[in-house]
């Protein structure tokens, strides 16, 4: 089904983006090392939580069982709405490449499709990690963990396919909602076939085989994730590939006007946050993220307020995780224009602290909306602020988004750059809290106390970041 | 059915027009300009013909193939080098030669051998193991209209071809064009550069606000509008030697 245009697309990029790893290496050596480090630990690490976490998880009540694969589903569908929404495989290619003789569905697969489900591969092999070793303990069948990547697959893609369709819908091109409602009869048909009514659907039946507790045949829940990957695959190519791409305006509505402060500082900072702020991608993606975020909030209160306390945290922290993508993004996306800021009267350190400012005022600009609607639900069930500590979480992971932007820089529209991007990404928030929750305690110890500790190493990584990002774009004016 | 026709292709951006119903035929063996202001439909005319977007109303096709309906086959009829060189950084010039060769699939030895005589000429040799990322604009360009002209298709299509060539590559690029020309390819090609599109062009196209105001040999035109160059006959045809009167009293008003 691939062209051989498709694969010489995808592997002149991806030989791009290996290069471009190269003064990454020079630059930072010990993230380097750690990037290369981190995916083991982080496979290690699920691993060891997968097989702490079994015997609580085996003596859980039906509830939790679909609850666990439900939450599994959340995480995929955000990732993969992530990847593919903001990418495109017209903008990421010059002219005379996309005049080339390459189909639209090659043109696709090159740019975005192979590296999306490259992508889904390792969030899903870093999802078995967790899972294998639960399965094992509480006996489940073997083949439950293929039953459970079918699963992690088939919502990837239909999350793209959502991607792609709310892309669409903001591009005046309504007909793409066409797409929807196979996405949603496959989930009530897959559901429904294999016993777990139209909700939770397959969710159920599918929590049932990963914790062992009551046996459905195997057969029909094969069939029924099947039917949900082959819906949700069908129309992520359909409506990204097939579907002709509604050309941009040239002459839009650009919002407020861009008010340039004295300040060579504010002036190199306020472009590039005016120029993150009016991309729709970013603004399609911060609604989404805070819609996601909103909904589920929603949820846990009305459902589960013995944990809302917990839920408000990782829902937080989901939510800083999916707007990252606005920090890594922010010094990739003014490429094109640091010849203006070399050429201007603006020194190295300003544009510098400018970018680094920018982009992290840009994280926490978009983390703001989803906090809101995440936020309202829980004070409406009675619970406070969230404490201080998950504040603080959030803080870091948009700081070290920040840091992995400068060192591996992407753009809003290249997937492959963005998944190259990401995975820096997660390696240097790894190491960040691993060695954070290392240090930390052996601090308090000695009687610092704990805010100042926190304090500390929170600028310590403010340090680092900016450390990072005078390095890599010393490094590129070198080059 | 072969070189390139267009008839009546329309494309408008909200309630503007850029191209309006424009019709033109290219034949096999022609070197064609598109010339005229900025904004009035150049690019837009090659990225129509290109299929880089799609028109309105109006059909083109190239050797006979329509590029809405059979894109592809169209695609495979022509190359094109666009005023931007090629976003692929890392990748060096011999590389993207190859990229770019693939995509077309086109036989190695002879585009090889093309590409080669033409990187010697705009003198590319020792750019060959070069990222494309650490050369300069122009000579990005060279290696853009490299990969293009060394395919072996019926139709080139280039825009701004001089933009950010030395003079040696202009006189390099004219000498190529004009003997893609005379092997029974179509050339169009879309240009601010008029002295360049007066020596190279057998026709030009005069563009203004979307539509074609005037075309025929360099000669011709010249004669038309009793004008001692193309210069001259495109401020004519566009009305824009009056602007530029006015422009010259109110520049010496600033002097006083």
């Amino acid at each position: 089904m691939i062209s051989s245009g498709a694969w010489t697309l995808f592997r002149a990029n991806a030989l791009c983006l290996m290069r471009r790893l190269r003064p990454v290496a020079r630059t930072s050596p010990v993230l380097s090392l750690l990037a290369l480090l981190a995916p083991a630990a982080l496979i290690v690490g699920l691993a060891w939580a997968g097989w702490r976490g079994a015997a609580t998880l085996a003596a859980s009540n039906d509830g939790a069982s679909t609850a666990v694969v439900l939450t599994v589903g959340i995480v995929f569908a955000i990732v993969g709405f992530n990847v593919q929404h903001v990418s495109s495989a017209d903008r990421s290619l010059d002219a005379q490449i996309r005049s080339a003789p390459l189909s639209r569905l090659g043109l696709f697969m090159g740019t975005v499709g192979i590296p999306f489900t490259i992508c889904c591969l390792v969030v899903s092999i870093l999802s078995l990690a967790l899972f294998v070793p639960l399965i094992y303990v509480v006996g489940a069948p073997p083949y439950t963990p293929i039953h459970l990547a079918l699963f992690e697959a088939a919502i990837f893609y239909a999350a793209g396919a959502v991607g792609e369709v709310l892309k669409r819908v903001t591009r005046r091109q309504p007909v793409a909602l066409l797409a929807l409602p196979p996405l949603i009869l496959s989930w009530a048909g897959s559901g429904l076939t294999t016993g777990g009514g139209a909700w939770p659907g397959i969710a159920r039946p599918l929590g049932h085989a990963v914790l062992n507790t009551t046996t459905d045949p195997a057969l029909r829940l094969t069939g029924g994730l099947l039917l949900l990957l082959l819906a949700g695959v069908g129309v992520w190519i359909s409506v990204a590939a097939f579907l002709d791409f509604p050309e941009q305006q040239t002459f839009s509505h650009v919002g407020r006007r861009l008010r340039v402060p004295g300040s060579g500082f504010g002036v190199v900072s306020s472009v590039a946050l005016k120029r993150m702020g009016r991309n729709r991608s970013v603004q399609r993606h911060t609604l989404f993220v805070a819609f996601v975020a909103g909904m589920l909030s929603c949820l846990t209160s009305a459902l589960l307020p013995g944990v809302a306390q917990v839920a408000f945290g990782g829902l937080l922290l989901l939510a800083a995780l999916s707007v990252a993508i606005v920090p890594l993004a922010t010094y990739g996306a003014d490429r094109d224009s640091s010849w203006f800021w070399r050429s201007a009267p603006v020194s190295f350190v300003t544009y510098v602290l400018g970018m680094v400012g920018a982009s992290f005022c840009a994280g926490i600009l978009v983390v703001v909306v989803p906090t809101a609607t995440a936020t309202l639900p829980f004070f409406w069930v009675g619970r406070g602020p969230p404490e201080l500590g998950v504040v603080v979480v959030v803080g870091v992971t948009l700081l070290v988004a920040t840091g992995a932007g400068f060192l591996v820089p992407c753009s809003l529209e290249n997937a492959s750059e963005q998944v190259l991007s990401y995975a820096a990404f997660g390696a240097s928030l790894a190491g960040v809290f691993t060695v954070g929750s290392w240090v930390a305690p052996r601090l308090t110890v000695l009687g610092i106390p704990e805010l100042l500790v926190v304090a500390g190493l929170t600028l310590i990584v403010a340090g680092l970041v900016v450390a990072a990002a005078f390095l890599r774009e010393h490094e590129r004016r070198k080059a | 059915m072969s070189g390139l026709r267009i008839s009546g292709a329309t494309k408008r951006y909200g309630d503007k027009t850029v191209v309006g119903r424009l019709s033109m035929t290219v034949e096999p063996g022609v070197v064609a300009g598109l010339v005229g202001p900025n904004g009035c439909g150049k690019t837009t005319t090659l990225s129509l013909i290109a299929g880089l977007i799609t028109p309105d109303e109006g059909r083109i096709s190239v050797s006979g193939y329509d590029t809405v309906v059979s894109p592809l086959a169209a695609k495979r009829n022509f190359g094109f080098v666009p005023d931007t060189p090629s976003g692929f950084e890392h990748l060096t010039v011999r590389e993207y030669l190859e990229l770019y060769r693939n995509l077309y699939r086109q036989p190695p030895a002879r585009y090889e051998e093309r590409a080669g005589v033409m990187l010697e000429a705009f003198g590319l040799l020792e750019y060959g193991e070069a990222n494309l990322g650490e050369l300069s604009h122009g000579i990005r360009r060279k290696v853009a209209t490299t990969a293009a002209l060394s395919l072996d298709v019926p139709t080139i299509l280039i825009d701004e071809p001089t933009l950010g060539l030395d003079p040696e590559g202009v006189v390099v690029l004219r000498r190529l064009v004009r003997h893609i020309g005379s092997t029974g390819s179509a050339v169009l090609l879309a240009t601010q550069d008029l002295t360049f599109a007066e020596r190279v062009c057998d026709h030009l196209f005069l563009l203004y606000d979307g539509g074609i105001a005037a075309d025929g040999s360099p000669a011709l035109l010249r004669e038309r509008y009793q004008a001692s160059s193309i210069e001259e006959t495109f401020l004519a045809v566009t009305g824009m030697g009056r602007r530029i009167d006015d422009f010259e009293r109110r520049l010496d008003a600033f002097s006083r």
